[in-house]
């Protein structure tokens, strides 16, 4: 008796490892559709159920959940850019994060490591007092340091001056963090999946016609539905979904490369970023040193991964840590990535009525996934733009209203 | 190692160019004063990134830094 009871508590507290099986059809219509099985759609899904009842919301995924740029991210989470509206943006993504494990019941392995933005110039300091001096006017904790304060931080990092590059001082920004991203997927897609919302992986949108009244139909292998409203959140793919209902979106659709070295024992604590030498590093709870860099610089249509790029990355992380030479690299691969002229995100409502586009998240999408499901959640839900998404919006690149990211987002991730 | 072609100093690396979209975008070798503000936007900032493989022949712009000379090339967008 008291095993059948302990198993019946068991049944109601436990999260399912298994994530949810996709529907054997798909429904005739459907109130809304997401296009993306990325965190970003995955989000947007559950928290328009969850925060807005919604109900007969379909996710349509062309391959498996997270398997686009969602699980081949390098995982860091951040707040500290420089434009006012990126800074607060990422500032609520950061405080949705803390709690994020216990809302979707499951472990994210969120690790606040500190984040180092290294300066090697004069002129990149005098960015950095700048990007310190935004944020913490935006609330978010980030100062810029002198090479005493950072030989504290990381005492790993070498401050020789007989480098190409020698080290002037750094950004410190202590919240910076990193968590399991594929995971993240599988929460967001279990608790959506809960509150009703049905997940069809292998289902590719090949067409999408809108209609006389408002809706859309929208055609896959698997069959065809019409939906009143449509979000795409297909990252490297968003040219080419939004081609499809004849929208034309300023994005650079670019592969951005990465690797990871065997692992070793534990020994950096901070993730060090430089702009300057185009790359990143942090070392994994597993021991696993994560290595990346800037975007490919013109666009293909392929996840290959290049000796170029190898080359680049570790020639530069060499010069930052001589003493890592032995390490060994295990793997390398690329996520296509969508990146805007203003390195900012291209996301909310459209010209297209009942039509919402979450895109333009480039190198930087990650550490969003939270607070542009909760934003993308409401402008769908109520139809009115989140205000902390309005200078979002595909009008800015008309109106001249772009936002200049880029000094705080082309490599730090 | 990738090559790109340069109309004035053919075959040359690859890290020697600048991409710039694909030339049914905005064309960068326009005189920006003959532009209207709205096109002269759509010239800078607004050209698109074409992702993936598409049926129709497609060039593109290359800059080509040393020389300064924009250059249209087709390119196997699948492999290279
Ligand atoms: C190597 C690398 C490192 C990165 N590092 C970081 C980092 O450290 N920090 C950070 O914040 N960000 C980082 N990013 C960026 C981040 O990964 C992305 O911005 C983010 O994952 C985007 O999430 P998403 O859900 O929008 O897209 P995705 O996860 O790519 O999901 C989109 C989904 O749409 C699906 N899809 C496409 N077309 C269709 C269709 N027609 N029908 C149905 N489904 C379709 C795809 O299969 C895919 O699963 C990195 C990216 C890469 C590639």
């Amino acid at each position: 008796m008291l095993g059948l009871l302990t198993h019946k508590f068991r049944q109601l507290t436990h999260n399912s490892a298994v994530l949810p099986e996709t529907p054997e059809k798909i429904n005739a219509e459907y109130d809304i559709v997401i296009i993306g099985g990325g965190g970003h759609g995955l989000a947007c899904a559950h928290y328009l159920a969850k925060d807005f009842f919604a109900e007969n919301i379909a996710v349509f995924e062309k391959g498996y959940l997270g398997g686009g740029n969602t699980a081949r991210n390098t995982a860091i989470i951040r707040a500290n850019y420089i434009t006012p509206e990126g800074v607060a943006f990422y500032r609520e993504s950061m405080k949705l994060w803390r709690s994020l494990a216990s809302e979707l019941g499951i472990n994210l392995m969120y690790s606040v490591r500190g984040h180092l933005t290294l300066a090697h110039s004069d002129g990149a300091l005098r960015t950095m007092r700048w990007r310190a001096e935004v944020n913490k006017q935006c609330g978010v904790d980030s100062e810029v340091i002198d090479r005493e304060t950072l030989a504290d931080i990381c005492p790993e990092l070498s401050l020789s001056s007989h480098t190409r590059h020698p080290i002037h001082g750094a950004l410190w920004h202590p919240d910076g963090a990193t968590a399991r991203h594929d995971s993240v997927a599988w929460g967001y897609a279990r608790a959506a999946a809960k509150r009703g919302v049905e997940i069809h992986q292998q289902t590719e949108v090949t067409s999408i016609t809108p209609l006389d009244d408002g809706r859309f139909q929208i055609t896959t292998p698997r069959g065809t539905c019409i939906a009143k409203k449509v979000v795409q959140a297909v990252a490297g793919y968003s040219c080419r979904v939004a081609e499809m209902v004849g929208l034309w979106l300023p994005l650079r659709i670019v592969p951005l490369q990465a690797l990871v070295s065997v692992p070793v024992k534990p020994y950096l604590d901070p993730i060090i970023v430089s702009g300057s030498l185009h790359l990143y590093i942090w070392q994994t709870q597993r021991g696993e040193f994560v290595i990346g860099g800037a975007t490919d610089p013109y666009p293909i249509a392929s996840t290959r991964s290049t000796h170029e790029f190898k080359t680049h990355v570790i020639d530069n992380i060499l010069e930052l840590f001589p003493q890592l030479h032995t390490l060994k690299a295990m793997r390398q691969w690329a996520g296509i990535t969508d990146v805007t002229p203003d390195f900012a995100p291209l996301m909310g409502k459209t010209s297209l009525p009942n039509y919402y586009i979450d895109s333009g998240w480039g190198t930087w999408g990650f550490k969003a996934t939270p607070i542009s499901g909760k934003t993308m959640a409401e402008t769908v839900a109520t139809d009115k733009t989140h205000p902390l998404i309005s200078s979002f919006g595909l009008d800015r690149f008309t109106d001249f209203a772009l936002l200049g990211e880029r000094g705080a987002a082309a490599v730090g991730q | 190692m990738r090559h790109v072609n340069c109309e004035l100093n053919g075959l040359r690396d690859a890290g020697e160019f600048a991409y710039r979209g694909i030339t049914t975008d905005a064309d960068p070798t326009d005189s920006l004063e003959s532009l209207s503000p709205a096109e002269q936007a759509k010239n800078i900032w607004t050209w698109s990134g074409y992702d993936g493989i598409h049926d129709d022949s497609c060039e593109e712009w290359w800059f080509h830094n040393p020389s300064g000379k924009w250059s249209k090339n087709e390119r196997a967008r699948e492999t290279e």
